[in-house]
């Protein structure tokens, strides 16, 4: 199985034709009955829709055009509310497109709900013909590949209790085997593929591949933008209902991660957030910027550049006496780097007042990424932080490798010792 | 890959003119058709989930109205309300009342509440959501279903033989069910959106308990002739009750008028469920 999906010429009818579609919403529930009323009398009378916004309306989506090959999967990100799930409801078919055209050739699979239907008093298989049925299967279809589907929920033994007493892994895996079983030719993916455990999501992941091999077109909505790195060629950004961005995966990711600030700060679980009384100790961290070694400011850096980071700070005590740390968080959390100020007897000695700190890093080797700079001060007499900032993001871009390469790039050498058997 | 060259096309556009008269139909019954399994299953569903999640599970289906008919036998032995001939032992007739006005009240109330029920369904998978009306009037008729043993005994205890006719009697729900059906569709696919609609039911359903020969029979003078030919439910009741004893030509001429209005109730209220469901999911 090969890492990238097969993408037939494009001679071939897509599998999923999207053009001009707008979708109009309104933010007011009764407002929004009263102008569904008046849409119906216009139709009934014949006349045209509004095509302008009333009040308390708005563009959920509007000019979304795009097309989906077949064996393609194509990702979709987007902070909250940028439209992605209205999106995927049009593509389903469950919302009516207010302008614009939605072309699906074959069958539709959507892993959106799992375990549509699922009845807590029923048992599992009660559940899997109820679910089966609901996404279109007949009961034949159902009976056919009930092994498979029992199989792939890893649900065996809990089959004739009642789905209420499933664990919620459970539940979702009885969902997702289900829903994927239903042999789609277009399949629409939301942020599913996060649930159920490491093995369960790694066979999840290993069945959407498999879709794909087989020719079935994907699109794949997921915050996650190492899964949309894996499944994706082609990558569509929405922005406030908007097309912001569709083209190379890897490119709009960037683009995105970099300039939608929205998806809120990226930072290593562990550490901590801001807390009150925070801006009232003895220190406080005022900018931090990046720079290249030349001092220009910079938001992209390339392999062997080196990351200079200017920290402003006030003291407010006397002195201040403390550890500063400056570290590199990858957009999914894991903390790649990290920079501490000497500590102990040669920990900086701070008077009252503003200042800066310059940190210069060696050349960078690191795998491509969007990095947040995040700094804490740590005391170290009290062993408690002072202080916690989240800092500008950068962009680390690389010619050759991507996230499938790790983390870091270093060099190493081989030797080949032929004739000598292993240990 | 698969070589997969003739996919059929479906397309999602706003939808303008639906083409016209007989055709639509057509549409929706080929696109109700194809899942017919879904409504089997759904049925299915709700009948298990009633036998197991209460201890007398479905013994309730004929609870409700034995225990009413017994109340208004003790009432009306007592003497304390409506003394008059109603053609038949009481305990029948008003059996056959009850039973049949709760087939009525029951397909619009969870017909009514159906598609808000699942409105998690509704929202996040497309299925025609017809299925949902449907299998809350199957629940209906499935209530009837199960108290249909009572008035066997019912028919015994009195010492009433029906007449052969009584074979007739599913026929003679035709218009309950078709009416039913039809409002409820429309009650459902209304209260999404505007919740005052379940609220509303029971408050319409009470004064037409009232104004039904369910219980008692309706005086004969005035303004209450009249009444009773606009009220589809004493039509089917008068026509059922014909059935166990003797049919009167006047209740199968004004039941055929009511087969014809609620065929027609039927139909359109179908036709407009299914030109405003499309964008129910909006307000699930």
């Amino acid at each position: 199985m090969s890492g990238a999906a097969v993408v037939p010429a494009p001679s071939a009818p897509p599998a999923l034709r999207v053009e001009g579609l707008a979708k109009k919403y309104c933010r007011s529930f009764r407002r929004g009955v009263a102008y569904w009323g008046l849409d119906l009398l216009r139709g009934v009378a014949g006349r045209p829709m509004p095509g302008h916004l009333r009040p308390d309306e708005f563009w959920a989506l509007s000019d979304v055009s795009f097309e989906v090959q077949p064996g393609e999967c194509l990702g979709l990100v987007g902070a909250n509310g940028a439209g992605k799930s209205t999106l995927l409801k049009v593509l389903t078919g469950i919302l009516e497109p207010t302008q614009g055209r939605v072309e699906v050739r074959g069958r539709v699979g959507a892993l959106i709900e799992l375990g549509a239907g699922f009845h807590p008093d029923l048992t599992g298989r009660e559940n899997i013909y109820i679910n089966g049925a609901i996404l279109g299967l007949t009961r034949k279809e159902i009976d056919a590949r009930f092994g498979d589907i029992v199989e792939f929920a890893g649900v065996g033994e809990f089959l004739d209790t009642p789905v209420r007493f499933y664990s919620s892994g459970m539940y979702v895996r009885l969902g997702f085997a289900v829903a994927a079983h239903t042999r789609p030719d277009v399949l629409l993916i939301d942020e599913v593929l996060a649930v159920g455990d490491v093995p369960f999501q790694n066979r999840c992941y290993e069945r959407v591949r498999r879709f794909l091999d087989e020719g079935c077109a994907a699109v794949l909505v997921s915050h996650n933008p190492l899964a949309i790195r894996r499944f994706c060629r082609r990558a569509l950004w929405l922005r406030q209902g908007q097309a912001a961005r569709l083209g190379e995966a890897a490119e709009v990711l960037q683009e995105y991660e970099l300039q939608d600030k929205r998806p809120g700060v990226i930072r290593h679980p562990a550490d901590p957030v801001p807390w009150p009384g925070m801006e009232d100790g003895p220190v406080r961290v005022l900018s931090l910027a990046l720079e290249d070694e030349h001092g220009a400011a910079r938001e992209l850096f390339r392999p062997g550049e080196r990351l200079r980071v200017r920290l402003g700070y006030e003291v407010t005590a006397e002195q201040f006496k403390g550890v500063f740390w400056v570290d590199l968080i990858r957009q999914d959390g894991v903390r790649a780097m990290a920079f501490t100020s000497p500590r102990g007897e040669q920990a900086f000695v701070l008077p009252r007042g503003k200042g800066e700190l310059v940190l210069e890093t060696s050349p960078l080797h690191m795998i491509p990424g969007v990095f947040a700079v995040n700094t804490m001060v740590w005391d170290e007499a009290v062993h408690g932080y002072l202080y916690y900032r989240n800092g500008p993001r950068f962009s680390f871009v690389h010619p050759q490798l991507d996230e499938r390469w790790g983390v870091v790039e270093t060099p190493a050498t081989w030797q080949v010792l032929a004739g000598r058997a292993g240990a | 890959m698969k070589n997969r060259p003739t996919l059929p096309v479906v397309c999602y556009e706003p939808t303008g003119s639906q083409g016209a008269g007989l055709r639509v139909f057509l549409r929706m019954a080929e696109e109700l058709w194809k899942f017919r399994e879904l409504l089997r299953e759904l049925v299915r569903r709700d009948f298990r989930v009633r036998r197991r999640s209460s201890f007398l599970g479905l013994f309730w289906s004929l609870a409700h109205p034995a225990a009413l008919v017994a109340v208004f036998v003790w009432l009306k032995n007592s003497r304390l309300v409506f003394e008059g001939d109603v053609g038949m032992p009481y305990a029948l007739y008003a059996y056959l009342g009850v039973l049949h006005w709760n087939l009525f009240s029951s397909l619009l109330a969870y017909s009514a509440g159906s598609l808000l029920n699942a409105s998690n369904l509704v929202a996040k998978v497309k299925f025609p959501r017809e299925t949902l009306v449907l299998a809350a009037c199957a629940r209906a008729v499935v209530d009837w279903l199960l108290a249909l043993p009572v008035l066997a005994v019912l028919f015994w205890w009195v010492g009433v033989v029906p007449a052969w006719p009584i074979v007739f009697a599913p026929v003679a729900l035709v218009p309950l069910i078709l009416l039913g059906a039809g409002l409820g569709m429309l009650l459902a696919v209304v209260a999404l959106p505007v919740r005052d609609v379940v609220q509303a039911l029971p408050l319409a359903l009470a004064p037409l308990l009232f104004l039904s020969p369910v219980l008692y029979e309706l005086p004969v003078s005035g303004a209450w002739p009249t009444l009773r030919a606009l009220n589809p439910v004493a039509a089917v009741l008068d026509m059922l009750r014909g059935l166990c004893v003797s049919v009167a030509p006047e209740s199968v001429q004004a039941w055929l008028v009511w087969c014809l209005i609620s065929l027609f109730v039927f139909l359109s209220c179908w036709r407009v469920f299914h030109g405003i469901v499309k964008r129910i999911p909006e307000y699930a």
